[in-house]
């Protein structure tokens, strides 16, 4: 198992076909409306006016492919009324559901989506990182679905040494304020974090 | 905008309104010049009846209500830890008042009741710290709390005026000056929360502006449809307070009480119908930074 394990996305590979999404919600059986991995679509642009009176555009799109972070400081685990949402002795953050109190108040908090509330069981629930596969010595479904090689995961060390572990592009929140344990390679067109030049595209289907 | 939210809507509301009936209340008791006799009795109750409705109400919100008992456990990080026990903390002091009141109504219980006054101050602070999240800043404003306080004060005191109202109606004995005073701080109340209120607004309004995302602002949402909501919850809270002081007013001048029954009632409608307004309205524009 991993000490701090952790997600790496390639943006620059990611082309959005979301197949990282359904093979999450296959692996786990997730009813709809519930998303444990969610593909964002975040786009923008303009006009621009040249020099010479013609105008030009500036469109931009990229993915981002985001799961539970498995925070260092989550700010889940830090509002949990009940203790039910913990980190646990392999770096996962993960449901008690002999605890939750379906309160939702760690989905109000947490900036990635991540606690997601599950009406028929009236408890939270979240990705926890296929812990059964890495047992087995496999990975997660959706790092095992990406036709592209886009999503990696592994030790935060070791995929922080190899690909830079401070890259935040829109619309990623601050890391400060919890610490995720994720990797992004920028796409090329990728804004910085806390950009207001484009938006989420496709709020419907994350 | 979603309003989704009722239950909590109706616990804020009503705990709140129950911590400021308490305070409120308790001050008029000590400001009182002269025995306040038993024109004060049915506060107490009151207060406990409301806070209880308030936890009830609260539970509709849960998953999983019967895990209840485990919201505590997280009292050293999660505020909304910290709300149940100082919620729970404050019933359990309002209940041990109207005890000791019972058994002795002479008795001041003047401890019990600080401390009583204590935790529902206490109880509002950290009712407003669970929504003051870094993650969240349409919420995390000091506006949050001035208007939690706000709500306290001025649905408390007209809560607590018109229970006053009916209560001194049927009290001839009841010395004139006795009756000018307890009218007197209900009043100063009402108006303390209604100020809270107002400064609190163009604050909310600052931290109304962020922006998710989606790059939707609180304000854009309520551009459309709510502005009318946001402008009636004003004019309502404000015309209540309005009310209830000329009511009691009359009461501190003239001694006059039959009014306060009917406006009392009138004004708790107008500022209640505000409140519960203003709240769908800050459920409604939860927006929070990320993806």
């Amino acid at each position: 198992m991993l000490k701090r394990p952790a997600f790496y996305i390639d943006m620059e590979a990611c082309t959005g076909c979301k197949t990282c999404m359904i093979a999450c919600i296959d692996k786990n059986d997730l009813p709809d409306g519930v998303l444990f991995r969610r593909v964002t679509e975040y786009a923008g642009g303009n006009w621009s006016r040249n020099a010479n009176g013609s105008y030009e555009q500036n469109v931009f799109a990229y993915y981002l492919s985001i799961s539970c972070n498995h925070c260092e400081n989550p700010i889940c685990v830090r509002s949990c009324p009940t203790t039910a949402m913990h980190k646990d002795e392999n770096g996962i953050v993960t449901v008690d559901h002999d605890k939750c109190v379906g309160c939702r108040y760690c989905e109000w908090g947490c900036p990635y989506s991540a606690p997601q509330f599950n009406a028929e069981k009236g408890k939270m629930e979240k990705c926890d990182f296929c812990r059964d596969y890495l047992e087995q010595g496999k990975p997660p479904a959706c790092v095992a679905a990406c036709p592209t090689r886009a999503l990696k995961f592994g030790e935060y060390e070791e995929l922080a040494a190899k690909y830079g572990a401070d890259n935040v592009v829109a619309p990623l929140p601050d890391p400060s304020i919890t610490g995720p344990n994720l990797i992004v390679s920028p796409n090329r067109n990728a804004r910085p974090e806390g950009s207001r030049s484009g938006k989420i595209q496709n709020p419907e289907e994350v | 905008m979603v309003f989704n939210e009722w239950s909590l809507v109706l616990f804020t509301v009503l705990a709140q309104t129950a911590v400021g009936m308490l305070l409120v209340s308790e001050i008029a008791r000590k400001t009182a010049s002269g025995p306040v006799g038993a024109v004060l009795s049915r506060q107490l109750p009151a207060v406990g009846v409301l806070t209880a409705a308030a936890l009830l109400l609260s539970l509709s919100h849960l998953g999983t209500p019967l895990h209840s008992v485990f919201t505590i456990l997280n009292a050293g990080s999660s505020w909304l830890s910290r709300e149940i026990l100082a919620m729970g903390g404050f019933f359990a002091a309002v209940v041990a008042l109207a005890v000791v009141r019972r058994r002795n109504p002479e008795a001041e219980a003047t401890g019990l009741a600080v401390l009583t006054m204590l935790l529902g101050l206490v109880a509002v602070y950290v009712m407003s710290r669970v929504y003051m999240l870094v993650t969240v800043p349409v919420w995390d404003s000091v506006s949050t709390m001035l208007g939690f306080y706000g709500t306290a004060l001025v649905a408390g005191s007209i809560a607590g005026g018109l229970l006053f109202g009916i209560q001194s109606n049927r009290d001839a004995s009841l010395a004139g000056e006795t009756r000018s005073r307890i009218a007197g701080v209900f009043i100063l109340a009402a108006l303390l929360g209604l100020g809270l209120k107002f400064v609190g607004v163009p604050l909310e309004m600052i931290a109304l502006d962020s922006m998710n995302g989606l790059d939707v602002s609180g304000l854009a949402m309520l551009a459309s449809d709510g502005t009318v909501l946001l402008v009636a919850r004003m004019v309502l809270t404000f015309l209540g307070t309005a009310v209830f002081a000329w009511a009691a007013f009359r009461v501190v001048v003239s001694h006059e009480n039959g009014v306060m029954i009917n406006a009392g009632l009138c004004a708790f409608g107008l500022v209640l119908a505000g409140e519960i307004m203003g709240r769908l309205i800050f459920y409604g524009t939860y927006l929070r930074i990320g993806m």
